[in-house]
């Protein structure tokens, strides 16, 4: 029997997955939709095995991931997405990912990915991406939430207490990273690849800009 | 008076197909007769031209289109199959939208297997309710719904207009009333609302990063 939680935001997917890992031997002892929650779960618990969505309401699943393993929990994890994007599948793995697998991947690969990441192997869902080249810093990740939100360059400056000068060099990188053509289609980019963590309001930082 | 639920044959629409499954298995479970399941619209009105089913449980978000542009499609053909919509998480927006295209109920992927349950019991044993005369709601027609799909594909007013066969004019016009809606004032704000709603998804585009 392997012992799992469950990190999902949404209830009906958490009911899904379940209903495959539950006869195949996988006991859920937790579940939630918070990332918040997954420290304590996890000191409660003692799990063999962590299964974390990164599209949570409260948090990025990759700083779920981070912190976790900054506090030393070397709990196999498996993140599960519907973005599973190079870029996704870079940042997870970096974190501390030990299996990253596709929402279009099927139950067998589910199962075989969980049995893997338990034994102290690594699962990756095929045909991602050949290499992932991008890596977007987090000053840059600033910089994207205030374009994603719609603020000037001088706004952005005025915000994170940086030139406007580093703010358009920051934004040419990104362009390239990203592989964007404009500032429009970088929003569009950042938002669609669920690279922008989106809270449900409004970014705190940016309420007054608009 | 319900009907058996072994005669409830059902069709599901959902862009991840590990979510199919595993929804598949809890509906099997619950004693309903799951017949077919697709990720594509096209594909989905096939199925229902050639399996009759009973229910319809249709995503918001497939691969090729919307779920808004499948039950526009199927109200054509079909104005009795009970539908029943599923979405990311609760929008009233979607809900206007959905309702008015013809959809029976609408449930979120947030609500918990027994409220499924619930849905799919109150739809399948009711006729069609009375749609509401009143049109004061904000909703999402179906060429808007095209034109934000457009844009969340990173085309421009010029390739969508192509693309859909309607004039520029059409699209400013169009994108006007979209920000109306959402009460933003650039594209990107507009996209990222709508990805925020769950009218468009969250999903990757490798093709177009590396």
């Amino acid at each position: 029997m392997i012992r799992a939680i469950l990190i999902e935001d949404q209830s009906l997917v958490r009911a899904s997955l379940a209903s495959i890992l539950t006869p195949l031997g996988v006991d859920l002892v937790a579940e939630t939709s918070y990332g918040a929650e997954a420290l304590d779960l996890i000191e409660r618990h003692r799990p063999d095995l962590l299964i974390l969505d990164l599209a949570l309401p409260d948090m990025d699943g990759v700083q779920v991931l981070r912190s976790l393993r900054l506090q030393g929990w070397a709990v196999p994890t498996l993140v599960v997405t519907g973005a599973a994007t190079a870029f996704r599948l870079k940042s997870s793995v970096e974190a501390g990912a030990n299996g990253f697998l596709s929402k279009n991947a099927s139950p067998e690969e589910l199962m075989e990915a969980v049995r893997l990441v338990v034994g102290g192997g690594r699962y990756i869902t095929p045909g991602i991406a050949r290499e992932c080249t991008g890596h977007i810093t987090s000053r840059q990740q600033r910089i994207l939430e205030g374009v994603v939100y719609g603020l000037t360059n001088d706004q952005i400056a005025a915000h994170l207490h940086i030139s406007r000068g580093t703010v358009k060099m920051e934004i040419n990188a990104l362009f390239q990273t990203l592989g964007c053509a404009d500032r429009t289609h970088l929003a569009c980019e950042a938002a669609i690849q669920g690279l922008v963590t989106q809270p449900r309001e409004r970014h705190p930082l940016f309420k007054d800009a608009i | 008076m319900n009907p058996p639920r072994c005669l409830t044959r059902v069709v599901l629409a959902d862009e991840h197909r590990l979510f199919r499954a595993g929804l598949a298995r809890l509906l099997t479970g619950q004693g309903f007769s799951v017949v077919a399941e697709t990720d594509s619209g096209s594909h989905c009105l096939e199925l229902i031209q050639s399996l009759q089913p009973s229910l319809l449980l249709l995503s918001l978000n497939l691969m090729d289109q919307s779920g808004l542009e499948v039950l526009h499609s199927l109200r054509q053909l079909d104005q009795q199959l009970p539908v029943l919509a599923l979405t990311p998480n609760w929008s009233q927006l979607s809900y206007h939208s959905l309702m008015r295209a013809g959809a029976s109920a609408m449930i979120s992927k947030e609500n918990d297997a027994h409220q499924l349950m619930a849905a799919i019991q109150a739809v399948v044993s009711q006729p069609a309710p009375m749609r509401s005369t009143r049109r004061k709601e904000r909703y999402i027609s179906l060429r808007q719904m095209r034109i934000l799909r457009g844009m969340t594909q990173g085309q421009t007013n010029q390739e969508i207009a192509a693309h859909l066969h309607y004039s520029c004019s059409t699209i400013k016009a169009e994108l006007r009333e979209l920000f109306q809606t959402f009460g933003t004032l650039d594209r990107s704000q507009l996209i990222n609302s709508a990805a925020q709603q769950g009218l468009v998804p969250i999903m990757p585009n490798p093709v177009k990063i590396f």
